[in-house]
């Protein structure tokens, strides 16, 4: 496979998609909300899982090192 | 034949013909166990709306326990650590999970030919694709592998392949069925819906999965979907390009209604569809795929995925720069919006839409498709899902032996009318 072809194709279809959709003449709606703070719940409570979830996790994860995953940043990029 | 004894002669029908059609990844091993437990409760007359019903997911839905690999190589060793809403239900209602489908590569293709573990065979005709992205569940019901099936459709990946296929497949309203648990595609498109043999048991299948969830905000309460009496009937048929042979099978089997009022409606911008989804499905694919960063779900997406995976992110990775900010999402979403209204007003005049589900016959497996012809394979069963709107494909007839489906769009949450002309329509 060679990305930059598989790129530009990507590109050239949507850019061709595209030019047909500038026929459409729509106006752009908008919902105005009153209020622009969410409500969040708070719970005080930690989220309960079974046991079996964290196991799988780990399991799922490729590197790990005693209880944690091993996820430094930059690793996954080398 | 009890329950124990069906399960045990569907998991040898599986054993026996998937290595031709290829529609299962996975069988369940604690399925003897479960079909047991199950038949006991049948037995003392205790068990769910689904007792006695075997299922096949496709594999971009958690089971917990069972390999979500989304077909590919990236997740082929992703165990689910829970289940997703609809098999939380599913599970509650003694259904039993036979396995995990096969699939076009993370729901990218519509022939089932992506997947990274070969592609799935149309069991009509072994030498013709299934149809995708749901290849595997539309297979694994035509097969006899399962009773009902899970897929999900983000532009028809559920309805394509239930039409080539002949089987029955469902696209609900966008926000009657929980996507948690769902590896996405296009979240502001995508549902998960039931292929079944036949309307019943669709429809036993989407009141089960069906209703609102904490988990997902999109998720709606609805009332029960019933079948019910349907006096006048008034069918809109839109003028759109599709083989003639395959319309006029949709026209004969209209005849056969005796009470309906059918008139050729317009739709002006519905051929533009395809054009409006894209640049929506590759946005949103390329923003799903960022946590497959090889951290914690195994490999790196762009380093282990097929050919259409790699297409739509680095296309969406392209046209999700500032640079590019107004043009294309923004431009689909406009888009997206008049044909929304152009349905929302088409069903102030007719009850229902009636058309081909796909546009041609399914092409041979391996034969060369150009890459805009694949995504116009979906051009019938996008529009459904850019209006929100459920759609349902039902079998309709043959053209040489291989099945052709018909598609019935209603408006938004109207699924018990919808059913209820499929049900009509199903025995003429």
């Amino acid at each position: 496979m060679n990305i930059e072809i598989i790129k530009q194709q990507a590109k050239e279809i949507i850019d061709k998609f595209v030019s047909e959709l500038e026929k459409i003449k729509v106006e752009e709606e908008f919902v105005e909300r009153k209020d622009d703070r969410r409500i969040e719940k708070v719970s005080t409570e930690s989220v309960k899982t079974d046991e079996d979830f964290r196991k799988i996790v780990f399991e799922n994860a490729p590197q790990k090192k005693g209880d944690c995953i091993v996820a430094e940043k930059g690793k996954w990029t080398r | 034949m009890n329950f124990l004894e069906k399960v045990e002669k569907q998991i040898e029908l599986i054993k026996k013909n998937n290595k031709e059609i290829n529609a299962v990844l996975q069988i369940n091993p604690r399925a003897i166990k479960e079909a047991k437990e199950i038949g006991n409760k049948i037995k003392s007359g205790k068990a769910g709306k689904l007792a006695g019903k075997t299922i096949i997911v496709k594999s971009n839905i958690n089971v917990k326990g069972m390999i979500a690999s989304c077909a590919s190589k990236t997740l082929e060793n992703y165990k689910a650590g829970y289940d997703a809403t609809v098999i939380q239900k599913i599970k509650a209602e003694d259904g039993l999970i036979l396995g995990m489908a096969n699939m076009d590569e993370f729901a990218c293709g519509s022939s089932g030919e992506t997947s990274a573990f070969g592609a799935t065979k149309n069991p009509s005709n072994l030498d013709l694709i299934p149809g995708g992205s749901s290849s595997g569940s539309a297979a694994s019901v035509a097969a006899g592998f399962c009773d009902i099936a899970l897929g999900s459709d983000t532009g028809g990946s559920i309805r394509n392949p239930a039409s080539h296929c002949g089987v029955v497949g469902v696209k609900p309203s966008y926000g009657l069925v929980s996507r948690y648990g769902l590896i996405d595609l296009s979240m502001s498109l995508d549902q998960i819906g039931p292929i079944a043999k036949n309307v019943e048991d669709a429809l036993l299948m989407l009141n089960v999965i069906k209703g609102k969830d904490e988990h997902d905000a999109t998720a709606c309460e609805s009332d029960e979907i019933k079948i019910r009496s349907l006096k006048e009937i008034r069918i809109g048929a839109p003028k759109i390009d599709a083989d003639e042979r395959i319309w006029q099978i949709v026209k004969d089997k209209l005849k056969a209604l005796k009470n309906a009022n059918i008139t050729e409606i317009k739709l002006p911008h519905v051929n533009l569809a395809v054009q409006t989804y894209y640049p929506l499905v590759y946005v949103e694919f390329f923003s799903g795929t960022r946590k497959f960063d090889g951290r914690r779900y195994g490999k790196k997406i762009e380093e282990s995925c097929g050919e259409e995976v790699l297409r739509r992110i680095l296309g969406g990775k392209e046209i999700s720069k500032a640079e590019y900010h107004g043009k294309y999402y923004r431009k689909a979403l406009m888009a997206k919006s008049l044909i929304k209204k152009e349905f929302e007003n088409a069903f102030k005049e007719v009850d229902f839409i009636v058309m081909p589900t796909v546009p041609k016959l399914p092409h041979k497996i391996g034969e060369k498709i150009s890459v805009e012809d694949m995504y116009f394979y979906d051009s019938l069963t996008i529009p459904a899902n850019l209006a929100e709107i459920p759609a349902l494909s039902l079998p309709a007839g043959k053209i040489s032996g291989i099945p052709v489906g018909l598609q019935i769009l209603a408006p938004k949450f109207h699924e018990s009318e919808m059913f209820s002309l499929a049900k009509l329509l199903e025995n003429r």
